[in-house]
This record gives structure tokens, sequence and C-alpha cells, in this order.
């Protein structure tokens, strides 16, 4: 049953009538006293002087009084087949008019007219229902002494452990420089995210485990083999309205306008009776 | 019918307008790290603001664009969406500059033009319009059916485009986190290129000749409006750069794609348009361009013509065919790539006193999604819009076809282009003035697309083993020049130079570092390849080589056996053929382990076998800035 609707909802056809009537649901709301006769077509003189401007563009010269019948003819019958292509649906199973079609409608849908902005008691709840969306993760603030596989060879680790024994016994800065290292000491906190972009997943993972206050290790990067030393855990926490008013107003903007769109679907949508098999 | 046009334009227009947001912090007051960071950014990319983007029915503005940038997932044409695996530090986003006003007047309704038959058409995504408008450029004449008779329309409507772009970097720009250069590409074609045909026997490119560049302003005084192809050419464009961005306007220029160039973009003794050089214009050409694009989508520019031909990595990533010997059309020859060019450029200098061609290296996409940075291989989703968005489309086969259908060879065009490559520049903090500072002295490498971090310094006092000294880099900013620089004069004593990179934790581990050296011997340009370090224990053998360290990549899952390779590279190293006379160009190469590439991870989308008219894996790989030798 379930491959069934997935057919009829693949079904080109339906997408088109679906499509068309939406397209003539809201003709009909912005034209209210337009009855379009699919089987009627006026040629104006604008559409008359497009065919012509069309042929002068293409072939250099304007053209003559007698090849006009033979253009508009030309013109008349693509209007023709466009119109009946449509009604087969043709269009419907082509991406880029689909999306066109669908972005149009989206845009006509917005009443950007009737979005308020947020106030402040409005941006405070929404910051306090999306506490998920704007907490910052937790972050540390660590230093490490590099061993270089590089330059070092298999002795890597080896050498590290020697050195954390030498730490633990003098526990004290300043601490021993290591091997050169690419990436400049960062007194920023980071998160784990921005920790494993320069020292690879499973060393950001691990570092985070670590307890704070003393040397720990050796902890294997992508790039070698590291004693650390995490200085300051920053636990996750939500930050007030005022250090991210922006960027809440942006988002609740965002809603509005998605929850306007979606209110003018709706309307559209509750015209329809839709039944779909079981 | 036709108000419903006027509708989604309005709202198109209301899109690009955007709001205006004033940015705090300050970029003074961000903090300097003498030593250097290293930022990864793009420095070409195409939104819908772009003419042919917006033909392709790319969705993506620049907001999207810059959003994509920092972390924020995107929807593409088709409705796929792609985020990027770590957000960059700095973008340009160069939107074409030939069709702003002509984009402008096309979805702005109540507009002349608007509901002419070519903006309709544009609308309709006709591409017989588009292509019509690309001729129009050749023919260096704008349409007069959108843009009048005399072209005012656009030039009018240019400015307000113009404005826009100002404000959209203004909005994201946040000094010490994200940088946004204002900028935009000059899109002009080899003047009179006739495309030939193209058979099995002759193969050949059939498109123009490309003299594009990308148009960089340091901060936010830029001037009101741009320069564009039907203004003049690439040599007009450097002046009127000169004469209208004074005072604390800064701009640099970045050809691009010189592979398509058709021998023109480093054509010895000849400007674009075959005219023979003038002072006037090598030395602008020294002043304003210090960079050129080594790789992109559209391929590798580094050397698959000229010298260096017996250097197995320059048939890397290569998407135009070689020219038969004597022809340049449609092809490549040796004016088409940047190894070349940089050689030649030394007698150049030292025969005329300047050189046009002293270049360094960026990396960048070209992308058309309106998605910078977009690079990775394991998901790449195309760039062109509704040209290449699914992975039947760039592979030109149905899923699970057999191999011989139509696959391979006579597949489709679009498996022979890239993902794209990255920038990496080393700057005190991430600002407008410290990155395009970095840029304009050089201080940059290009990648294929990964984040390779890669250090080159040179000087003539180094000790033998710098590259082991913890204070290495202080010590090196202090002794010596970085990528970039100049080592000039000396006692006669060879130069040494320290390089060392540090892998993509996301890409393969690294396989070797190379030198490429560069003189000119009796008027002909020569290069040699050095292995300075390979990764496993292995030494250079007498031919100057590391031996194959064995890494290798699964084909059916595209996994890198482990074991293989390094996470860092470091040496410090002397030339051995130093000739103190003679005038002479280095420049680092970093290569990684190979991995899959993206057309091996289509193919195993759709459940068929990798094309064999591309490799299917590569090594991903970095190239910095040169340092120059002169006596």
């Amino acid at each position: 049953m379930k491959t069934w609707l997935t057919r009829l909802l693949r079904e080109p056809l339906l997408h088109f009538l679906a499509l068309g009537a939406l397209i003539f649901a809201v003709n009909a709301l912005l034209h209210p006293s337009q009855a379009d006769d699919p089987h009627r077509i006026a040629i104006g003189k604008a559409d008359i002087e497009r065919v012509r401007a069309l042929y002068a563009q293409q072939w250099g010269a304007p053209p003559g009084d007698a090849d006009m019948p033979k253009l508009v003819e030309n013109y008349l019958r693509s209007e023709i087949l466009v119109r009946e292509g449509a009604a087969l649906g043709l269009a419907s199973d082509d991406a880029v008019v689909r999306n066109r079609l669908v972005q149009k409608m989206e845009f006509l849908l917005q009443d950007t007219s009737a979005i308020a902005q947020p106030s402040e008691a409005e941006m405070a709840a929404w910051l306090a229902a999306h506490a998920d969306r704007y907490r910052v993760p937790e972050r540390l603030v660590f230093r490490h002494i590099y061993f270089s596989p590089s330059l070092r060879g298999d002795r890597a680790e080896g050498d590290a452990r020697a050195m954390l024994t030498s730490l633990t016994l003098a526990r004290k800065a300043p601490y021993p420089a290591g091997d050169p290292f690419m990436l400049a000491a960062d007194p920023e906190p980071r998160d784990q995210a921005d920790v494993a972009k320069d020292f690879g997943t499973d060393f950001a993972a691990a570092v985070f485990t670590l307890p704070a206050g003393s040397w720990q290790g050796p902890v294997r990067s992508a790039l070698g083999v590291h004693l650390v030393r995490i200085d300051r855990r920053l636990d996750a926490r939500l930050p007030p309205l005022a250090e991210i008013r922006d960027r809440v107003h942006d988002d609740m903007m965002a809603e509005r306008f998605q929850t306007a769109s979606d209110a003018g679907y709706a309307r559209i949508r509750a015209k329809y009776t839709v039944t779909v098999a079981p | 019918m036709k108000s419903w046009f006027r509708y989604l334009c309005l709202a198109v227009a209301l899109m690009l307008a955007g709001p205006a947001r004033a940015e705090a912090a300050s970029p003074d007051q961000v903090p300097a790290n003498p030593q250097k960071n290293a930022y990864f950014g793009e420095l070409h990319l195409h939104t819908a603001y772009s003419l042919d983007s917006y033909i392709f029915g790319n969705p993506n503005s620049p907001d999207a664009a810059y959003k994509f940038a920092q972390g924020e997932a995107v929807t593409l044409y088709g409705g796929e969406t792609k985020q990027i695996s770590h957000p960059l530090d700095f973008v340009a986003i160069t939107d074409h500059a030939e069709f702003l006003g002509e984009l402008a007047l096309c979805t702005t309704p109540g507009s002349a033009a608007y509901d002419g038959p070519a903006c309709t058409g544009i609308r309709a995504f006709n591409m017989m319009q588009f292509g019509m408008i690309a001729a129009s450029v050749t023919a260096k004449k704008r349409r007069d059916d959108i843009c009048g008779a005399d072209g005012k329309a656009c030039t009018d409507a240019i400015k307000g485009i113009w404005q826009k772009v100002q404000e959209n970097a203004a909005r994201y720009y946040r000094p010490g986190k994200f940088t946004t250069l204002i900028g935009y590409e000059y899109s002009a074609n080899v003047p009179g290129t006739v495309i030939g045909t193209s058979g099995k026997d002759n193969p050949r490119a059939n498109v123009p000749g490309m003299l594009h560049r990308n148009v960089i302003f340091r901060t936010d005084h830029v001037p009101d409006t741009v320069f564009s192809a039907y203004e003049g050419s690439g040599e007009d464009l450097m002046k009127w750069l000169e004469e209208k961005c004074t005072g604390p306007c800064r701009v640099l220029t970045i050809p691009h794609n010189s592979n398509y160039s058709w021998g023109r973009f480093f054509w010895e003794g000849k400007n674009s348009d075959g005219s023979p050089w003038t002072r006037d214009i090598l030395d602008r050409r020294a002043r304003i361009e210090p960079l050129v694009e080594i790789f992109q989508i559209k391929g590798s520019s580094e050397c698959m013509a000229g010298i260096g031909l017996t250097d197995e990595e320059c048939g890397f990533e290569n998407s135009v065919p070689p020219c038969p010997p004597g022809e340049m059309d449609q092809c490549g020859s040796a004016g088409s790539f940047v190894r070349d060019a940089i050689v030649r450029g030394l007698d150049v200098d030292a025969k005329q006193g300047v050189n046009p061609f002293k270049y360094g290296f960026v990396g960048a996409t070209d992308n058309h999604d309106g998605t910078p940075g977009a690079t990775e291989e394991n998901d790449f989703k195309g760039h062109l819009g509704q040209q290449d968005n699914t992975a039947e489309k760039r592979l030109g086969v149905k899923p699970g076809a057999a191999v011989d259908d139509g696959h391979g060879e006579s597949g489709s065009a679009y498996m022979r282009f890239s993902t794209g490559g990255l920038t990496g520049v080393w700057a005190e903090k991430n600002t407008r003035e410290a990155i395009w500072d970095a840029l304009y002295a050089r201080e940059s490498y290009g990648t294929s697309g990964t984040r390779i971090r890669v250090r080159f310094f040179g000087s003539f006092d180094y000790p033998a083993d710098l590259n082991k000294n913890p204070d290495l880099v202080k010590l090196a900013y202090a002794k010596s020049v970085p990528m970039g620089g100049d080592l000039k004069g000396g006692t006669g004593k060879a130069p040494r130079f320290v390089v060392w990179a540090t892998r993509d934790p996301d890409s393969a581990p690294l396989q070797k570092i190379q030198i490429v050296k560069g003189w000119v011997a009796d008027g002909k340009p020569m290069a040699k390849i050095y292995d300075v370090v390979c990764s496993d224990g292995i030494t250079a053998g007498a031919d100057g080589a590391c031996a194959d360290n064995g890494a290798s990549v699964d084909l059916a899952t595209c996994k890198i056996a482990p074991g293989k390779g390094a996470g860092e590279l470091s040496t410090t190293w002397t030339d051995p053929a130093f000739d103190p006379k003679t005038r002479a160009v280095y420049y680092v190469r970093v290569l990684e382990d190979p991995v899959c590439r993206w057309s091996t991870y289509d193919a195993q989308r759709l459940k068929v076998d990798p094309p064999k008219a591309v490799p299917a894996t590569i090594k991903e790989r970095a190239w910095t800035s040169p340092i120059w030798y002169s006596p």
C-alpha cells in the first residue's frame, strides 16, 4: 500500500493538478473579475511588438510586413503548445519549472507588510523557549607540549612519558617548550568542534575528558603526541539576551516569515479535499 | 499572469536589499599574533547576483553564501542541503561585474527593459538569452535591448547593486572571527578567439579564452562603481583601478583560469590583445597584481604545459587538452601556466628591471552555487546549479549502469572538474586589513581544497637544523623572509630554506614536501623538483626523489589504509646547485597520501565503477607562494 501511495505522490499529473489548482486559486484571489478561458487567446499589440523585437534581435533587422502573419502564427503555435503541454503536466516533472513555480508561490504567500518586529519581552521568551539552540557548549583553555614524530620517530611517545614524570615532580611553570608546533598557543576558550578542526576529532574527544589543573597524557592527535594541561574549564552556558540580541531578532523574523508563509498555504490548503489511500 | 512576475521580482528585490546593520567590534581591538596564524578562506565565489549563476537556477544570494561560510547549511538548486565541514575564516564574494546592471534591470519590475524579450527570457532561464549576453561581452557592446542604445541604463543600474554588495559585506564582517573582503570578478574573453571544431583526433575546449581577474579591496573604501569587460581590457582595468582607487582605497587583482586563457595571460612580450608590452603596463601589473589563482574547480593552472613536463605531479587535475606544437587556441600552452610564467618572469626582470609575473599563489572554488569553500571530496554536490546538481549529471551515467554504458571517455565533461581549492593566509589577525596586507605581501598559499598548514622561510644565515628549534617561527621571522619574499645579494653562500607542513585532520596524512626551483639558462626557462622531506622514514634517493610510501585507499569504501604518511613534516634545506650569479625562484609543494576523488564517491552513490576518464584517487596538495633570489 505504501508503494502505492509513494507512486501516487510521485505522479506528475497529480503534481500538476495540485499546482495548477494552487495557481488558479491565487490568481483568482488576485484577479477576482478575470475569468480565464484556457481556449481563448487574445494577441495584443504588446505581444506583436515582442514578436517583432525578438525577430530583430535574432536576425539583426526588423521583420518585413509580409513576414508578420507567419511570425504571429509561430507565436500562436508556441502559446497553444505551451498551454496544451502544461495541461498534460509536461512542465511539472521539469525540476526547473517546478522549483520556480514553488518559489514564486512562497513569495506570494508571505505578506511581508503584516510581519511585526519582535518586542524585547517576546525575544526574551523566545530565547528561553529555544535555549538549546543558543547554548554555548563547554569550553576549555588548555596548553600542551608537543612531541613531533617527524623529528623523534618512534621515540615521541616515550619522550612524552618521560617528560610527564619530570613535570609531575616539578609542578611549576615555566614549562618546557617541546618541539615546534604549527599553531600558536591559544589563550581563548575553545569548544570541542574548534579543537577537532585543528587537532582531529579523537584528540578533541580525549582532551574534553581530562581533569583540569595538572599535566596529562600522552594524548595522540592527527599531528603527533602531546602532554596536555587544562587551565580552565568553562561550563556550557546560555548567553543573556543582550549578548545575542541580533541573532535572536533575525531568527525570530525568519520564523515569522515562515509562519506567514505557512498560514498563507494553510488558507489555500483549506480549499482542498485530499484523500490518501491507506 | 504578468503581475505574478512583478510580485516575485519585488520579493527578489527585497531580498537583494536586505537589512543593513553596523558591526560593533573594531579591527584595532582584535589582538595580533606577531608569529602569525594560518587563516583559510575563499577569494572567488559566485552567487545569484551573477547572471550565469542566476540562469543556472542557483537560489543562493550573498546572504546565504556568507552564512554558509560561517557554518550554516544552505539549500542548493534541486533541494539538497549543503554544509561546510568547518567554517572559513574569510571570504570574498566575487560576482561578475559584467552583468550586474543587466540583472538589476531584468529583476526590477517597472524598469524599461523588464518586459522585453531579453529580460523575460532571462527570468525564464533561457540559455539562448544567456549566450547572447555572453557574446556581447566578447563584442564589448552591452545589449541595447536591455541597456538602451548608449548602455547607460545598465551602467546606472550597477551603482545600486554595487552598493548592496558593499552592504552585504559590511553586515557579515566580524573582525577577529570572520572577514569579508569586498570584491568582484572582471571577466573579459580573449578577443577574436575562433572556436574551431573539436574531435577525437583534435581535442579542443570549445569555449572562448578567459582573461578573468578577481578584484579585491582592502577595506570598505572602494570606487563608486565597477569596471567590467564592456569598459575595456585587463590592462585598462588596472589603469582604471589605479585612477579610481586612491587615498585609503587599496586594491589588488588576481588572474584565474590561466589554463583557459589560451596562452594569453602570461604571453611574453604581449598584452592580452596581442599588442606589445609597454613599460607603463608592466609596472602597473607588478604593482597591482601580486597573486595568481593556481587551482580551482576548472582545474590546476600550475604546470600542464611549458616547462617541467617530466614532473609527474603536473598531470594533476588538468581540464584542458594540451596544444599541438605552435598552437594556442582552445588548448593548454606555456603562456597559460603559472610555473612557466614565474620562471620567465625572472628573465623579464633581468632584461627590463620589472617582473610582471611575480606571482604568489592562492586557491579558490569559483563555484556558482553560493557555497564558498565547499571543497570536500566526499560531499561534492556540484557547482553550477541545475547544470550539475546530481551525481548522474556530473558523471553522465545512470545509476547502476554497466561500466561501458556511455561511461568513461564519453561521459560528462563535468567529471574533469574539481571540487575547487582554498587559500591559506599567514596573518597577524583575522581582519580585513591584516588579511589583505598578507595577500598583497604574497604570504599566502593555495590548496586543492584541503587545509594543510605550511610555513616556508628562506635565509642566508640559518643554522642547518632550524626546523628543530622550538623558537623556529620567532627566529625565522627575525632572520629571514617568509613565502612571497625576496632574498637579495648574500655572500655567494647558498640560501637555506625552512619548510614545515601539518596535515588537515579531515584529509589524508602527508606524503612528502617538494621544493620546485626555477631559473633561466641561455634564455630558456628551467625547473627542477626536489623531494626535500619524505614521510615514513624514507630518505630521498640520489635522483632527489622519495620512494613511494605505499599509501593506499580502498576504492569500494574510500577508507585510507592506516599506518602511512605523516601528521607533520619539516626540514631545513640547502639548494645543492645554487649559482649566486643566477636569478632563481623557489616554491613548495606539499603532497598528501591519496584520497578518493569526488567522482569516485559519486560512482559509489550511483553504484557504478569509478569513471575511467579521470583518476579514481588524487593526492591533495598545497602550493606556497615562491621566494625569489636575485644577486
